[in-house]
């Protein structure tokens, strides 16, 4: 074995130093046998004959010889690549060319593709990912989607699904998040999520020291138990092992064990909950006590081994129309409970957005490869002699395809090596932009996108591919031109062979997908205005939001304490007004509360979301007063039964009549509806998303709801947000020590963060298209210089029989224009079936807007004809006599 | 006298190499000579067909190659048994026996 590689390696490597021991070896036998004629008695001239007699051939000999090596392939190979490279080097800028092109195709396709397995494709981090399902409650009849379930509803669930699911749990659908007092005594603000004790046990949480909750933990009398994540044991305990068993300081909580490193929390990004909680803790459900209208719990269940996601499914409906048949309340709502694969679920919102953009970045390979061979058969055309002339002398076809191929391939391996860098470079940018790119971070997993094994053999199969094209094609073409052509004078073939028409194919389908791409990112370009455009009925410019938490106080001193806080905030120079709210738009989930009219509460259609604020709210927010008045000190108490409700909500509620002064029943902080009177109507909010206008809203203060505190905080300010930090800061401080404020951002942050998709998907398409056009205006360009070159005799025959130079210009552009008149609506077609995948994409605008479509029309139309332009006017300007010379 | 020469059944040309090599190493020409002398010149080896036989024997590791200095001081390519040589002989030379009797017997019949 080892002798067989070491006699290759030398035959590979060493090939000279081979073949000369080779010749070495014959001689001396040739000389030998030479040699014993002679002294049988032999004339030297006989002799020598006679041993050429014996012999045979010594050249075949020694091809035999070569053969025996087994390495034969490998160095007909070598010699042509070497062959190739040198022939390549010759054309350095046709080499370049055709290397990039392959590189930007490979690299922007392997980038995506990349990011598409890592998140769509991959299994989530948890073992039997693909039974994980999120058991969600819908109330169809109020248009609400995934709303919370209450504890009640949720026990339902659990033990009427338990035939077709393994297990299912619940964890708490908010944060409930704490200041705790660090290592060193310095406050800390800590996640702590709330689940049901089998919910990590579900989710296959491997403990890192101690134990896994029990299910007679958090029962009533118990104190909590508490699981640390292993990054908060390290952070806060400094891995600190007598934490087991201790009290949590200053929370109460037992803590029973520490996670492995790295859990995470991957729910869809519209939840809103931490990713990595720092403390979970075992919560006991309590049927008794709460209402079934109270949602708060999300559950995910798994599905037994054996049973289909329908058959659960339809277990589930009957669990849901048993619902609507026990519970009046839930028959007005509707009920409906969905199983959702967890994977799909949670990439729902961004799948559309991804695969659009591997659609685009494969168009992008294809036009690259297009390009490419495009290129090639350039090339192949201008060697047309040289391959006729190969041919004439005997040269095999197959000789001439290998070495085409060889060409092609080593372009591919180059430009798919330096591809590989490309998407490097590409991935290695995404995840840069990503923490400065909130919208990207609801990527799940955007940090584990690599260029794995998967990645590589996909870049290694486009480069195959394109090898493929870029080696096969030319060749197929030398086989089927009619060598007599070539070899006339001119060497050159007349305008109907098949090459060129080959070319002009491959020129109309890159103009037909550049088309399709630049169609897309001008629907993005518009969508991305659309949402510059949208008024949010807010103005975000100046107003510095932030979390305070960490107050300690009873619950009655909370109005005061919130007071005192924002006159302090109010009284700071530059700070005009501060206010508190439960979410700030664009920045939290807002849930929807049911009303009614005079008439019964059961009208189904009538939800809207609700907020809790402090006086201030929208003077501090800048969003208009419309009719009526806005919240005074004087409402914010909780006999006070006030509401503000937006435009579309009066609108809804009171379409002829003004709504101000008219009374509504809600349900919210009772289980019984009460009345609530409308003291004004302010403008819509865009508060869950910039794209959708979204539901009605009513505004409640935090005194009606007994005071409730309010974290999220917001300070409308003169000049920099980020220069008030400090003040805000040891302004409250002042007040407490244990007082928290994080999360300081500028609420401009939140708007671009709702943009920040679009203009993610933008930034890619628009790449992608600018590269695509580039390519695809170089192929015409290519194509129409070929054509003017070839018929360079015909041109000059014409203006030499009187042919106007504006006819010939006429004639050239016009090539070219028909040809990107068939791309264009051959682009039209193609669009016509992807585009609908975009809708979900745009805001604003339809995925066949007349005008956009249009324009890229027009710009095509514009791109011929300055592609046209240069060789058209070579052509007009064409000398009879000059023409007739090259003859 | 050509005539009488045989042509060499389609493998046994290893064979032959083999064998020749058990009592010593030799270079290519000396082993054609021996084994025309052996069998009696009634062997007659195709020689373009020797070198191919000898670099894929090499290349089996049966025999192995090395550069040595003639008797009369030219260079030359001495091939040498392996130990795997010896016992691919002593195999084929068993396969060869067995074939040569069956012939025989099938011929020997009637």
């Amino acid at each position: 074995m080892l002798t067989d590689f070491r006699l290759r390696f030398r035959a590979i490597f060493l090939r000279d130093a081979v073949e000369a021991e080779m010749d070495e070896e014959l001689r001396f036998h040739l000389d030998h046998q030479i040699e014993k004629y002679r002294h049988a008695g032999l004339s030297k001239g006989e002799a020598l004959r006679r041993v050429r007699l014996e012999f045979g051939g010594t050249d075949q000999v020694r091809e035999e010889c070569r053969d025996a090596r087994g390495t034969r392939w490998l160095e007909d190979a070598l010699q042509d690549i070497k062959h190739a490279a040198r022939s390549l080097r010759k054309y350095p800028v046709f080499a370049a060319a055709i290397v990039i092109t392959v590189a930007l195709g490979v690299g922007a396709s392997t980038a995506i593709f990349s990011v598409a397995d890592a998140v769509l494709l991959r299994p989530l981090p948890y073992p039997d990912a693909d039974r994980l399902v999120l058991a969600i409650r819908d109330m169809p009849m109020r248009n609400i989607r995934d709303y919370p379930m209450s504890s009640a509803d949720y026990l339902d669930v659990h033990n009427e699904l338990a035939g077709a699911l393994e297990d299912s749990a619940a964890a708490e659908a908010s944060n409930q998040d704490a200041v705790l007092p660090g290592p060193d005594g310095t406050p800390a603000q800590v996640h702590i999520e709330t689940v049901t004790p089998n919910f990590l046990r579900l989710l296959g949480a491997r403990l890192f020291i101690g134990r896994d909750f029990r299910d007679t933990d958090g029962r009533a009398g118990a104190p909590a138990a508490a699981i640390l994540s292993y990054e908060f044991w390290q952070r806060h305990y400094r891995k600190d092992l007598s934490v087991l068993g201790r009290g949590i300081r200053d929370h109460g909580a037992i803590v029973a064990g520490v996670l492995a490193p790295r859990f995470e929390l991957l729910l869809p990004p519209s939840y809103n909950l931490a990713r990595a909680p720092d403390i979970w803790i075992a919560s006991p459900l309590n049927m008794e006590s709460a209402p079934r209208t109270v949602g708060h719990l999300r559950a995910i269940g798994k599905l037994k081994s054996g049973i289909s996601l329908d058959a659960a499914q339809m277990r589930a409906n009957e669990v849901a129309a048993e619902f609507e048949r026990r519970f009046p309340v839930k028959k007005a709502s509707g009920v409906a409970i969905r199983l959702e694969p967890m994977q799909q679920y949670l990439v729902a919102e961004i799948r559309p957005a991804i695969l659009a953009l591997l659609g685009a970045a494969l168009a992008l390979l294809l036009i690259a490869c297009a390009n490419g061979a495009n290129l090639m058969l350039v090339r192949t055309s201008l060697r047309d002699r040289e391959f006729a002339v190969r041919a004439s002398l005997g040269g095999s076809w197959l000789r001439i395809l290998r070495q085409t191929a060889t060409e092609g391939a080593l372009l591919s391996a180059v430009g798919m090596l330096l591809g590989l860098g490309v998407a490097f470079l590409g991935i290695r940018g995404l995840q840069a932009i990503t923490p400065n790119n909130p919208g990207l971070a609801s990527l799940p997993r955007i940090n584990l996108v690599s260029l794995n094994d998967r990645a590589l053999a996909f870049a290694a199969l486009i480069g195959l591919l394109a090898s493929l094209i870029f080696g096969l094609v030319p060749a197929i073409r030398v086989r089927r031109r009619d060598l007599a052509w070539a070899l006339r004078a001119n060497g050159l073939s007349p305008d109907s062979s098949s090459g060129v028409r080959f070319r002009h194919a491959v020129v109309t389908a890159e103009i037909a997908l550049s088309f399709v791409l630049l169609v897309a990112s001008g629907l993005l370009f518009r969508s991305f205005v659309a949402l510059q455009r949208v008024d949010p009925g807010y103005d975000p410019r100046g107003i510095l939001t932030f979390r305070l938490t960490g107050f300690r106080g009873k619950p009655e001193q909370r109005a005061a304490f919130v007071r005192e806080v924002q006159t302090r905030l109010a009284a700071l120079p530059g700070i005009h007004a501060a206010t508190a709210a439960r979410s700030l738009p664009l920045n939290g989930v807002f849930y929807a509360l049911r009303w009614g009219g005079e008439e019964a509460l059961a009208d189904p259609k009538k939800s809207a979301d609700f907020q809790v604020v402090q006086p201030g709210y929208f003077e501090t927010l800048r969003t208009p007063l419309i009719a009526g008045r806005t919240f005074t000190e004087e409402d914010n108490a909780p006999g006070k039964n006030v509401a503000i409700i937006d435009e579309q909500f009066a609108a809804k509620a009171f379409p002829h009549e003004p709504a101000v002064g008219k009374r509504i029943l809600v349900s919210v902080r009772a289980p019984n509806p009460e009345w609530v009177q409308i003291i004004g109507v302010v403008a819509h909010q865009r508060d869950t998303s910039l794209a959708k206008s979204g539901r009605e809203q009513i505004y409640l203060t935090s005194g009606f709801l007994g005071n409730q505190l309010l974290e999220q905080w917001a300070v409308q300010i003169d000049g920099d947000p980020a220069s008030y930090s400090d003040e805000i800061r040891s302004e409250v401080s002042k007040l407490s020590r244990n007082l928290l404020v994080s999360d300081m951002q500028p609420m401009e942050t939140f708007v671009k963060r709702a943009q920040s998709g679009t203009r993610f998907s933008l930034l890619l398409l628009t790449l992608f298209g600018a590269v695509a056009v580039v390519l695809a205006g170089v192929g015409l360009y290519g194509v129409l210089s070929t054509v003017v070159q070839q018929r360079t005799a015909e041109i000059g025959i014409r203006i030499a029989l009187g042919a106007a130079p504006r006819g010939i210009f006429k004639l050239v552009v016009g090539k070219g224009l028909r040809l990107s008149g068939i791309g264009i609506v051959l682009g039209l077609g193609i669009a016509a079936i992807l585009n609908p995948a975009l809708e979900t994409l745009l805001v604003g605008v339809k995925p066949f807007d007349p005008a956009t479509f249009t324009a890229v029309a027009a710009f095509f139309l514009v791109l011929t004809a300055f592609a046209s332009w240069l060789p058209a006017r070579r052509a007009a300007g064409v000398h009879p006599a000059d023409a007739l010379r090259e003859q | 006298m050509p005539d009488e020469r045989l042509e060499l059944p389609q493998g046994t040309l290893d064979l032959l190499i083999l064998k020749t090599l058990t009592l010593g190493p030799l270079h290519g020409w000396a082993i054609s000579e021996r084994i025309q002398q052996i069998s009696r010149e009634a062997v007659q080896i195709q020689q373009g067909s020797l070198y191919p036989a000898l670099h894929r024997l090499e290349r089996r590791e049966w025999v192995k190659a090395r550069w040595a200095v003639t008797d009369n001081n030219r260079r030359a390519k001495y091939y040498e048994l392996t130990r795997q040589g010896h016992n691919q002989l002593a195999a084929e030379t068993l396969a060869w026996r067995k074939l040569a009797a069956a012939v025989g017997y099938v011929l020997d019949m009637a």
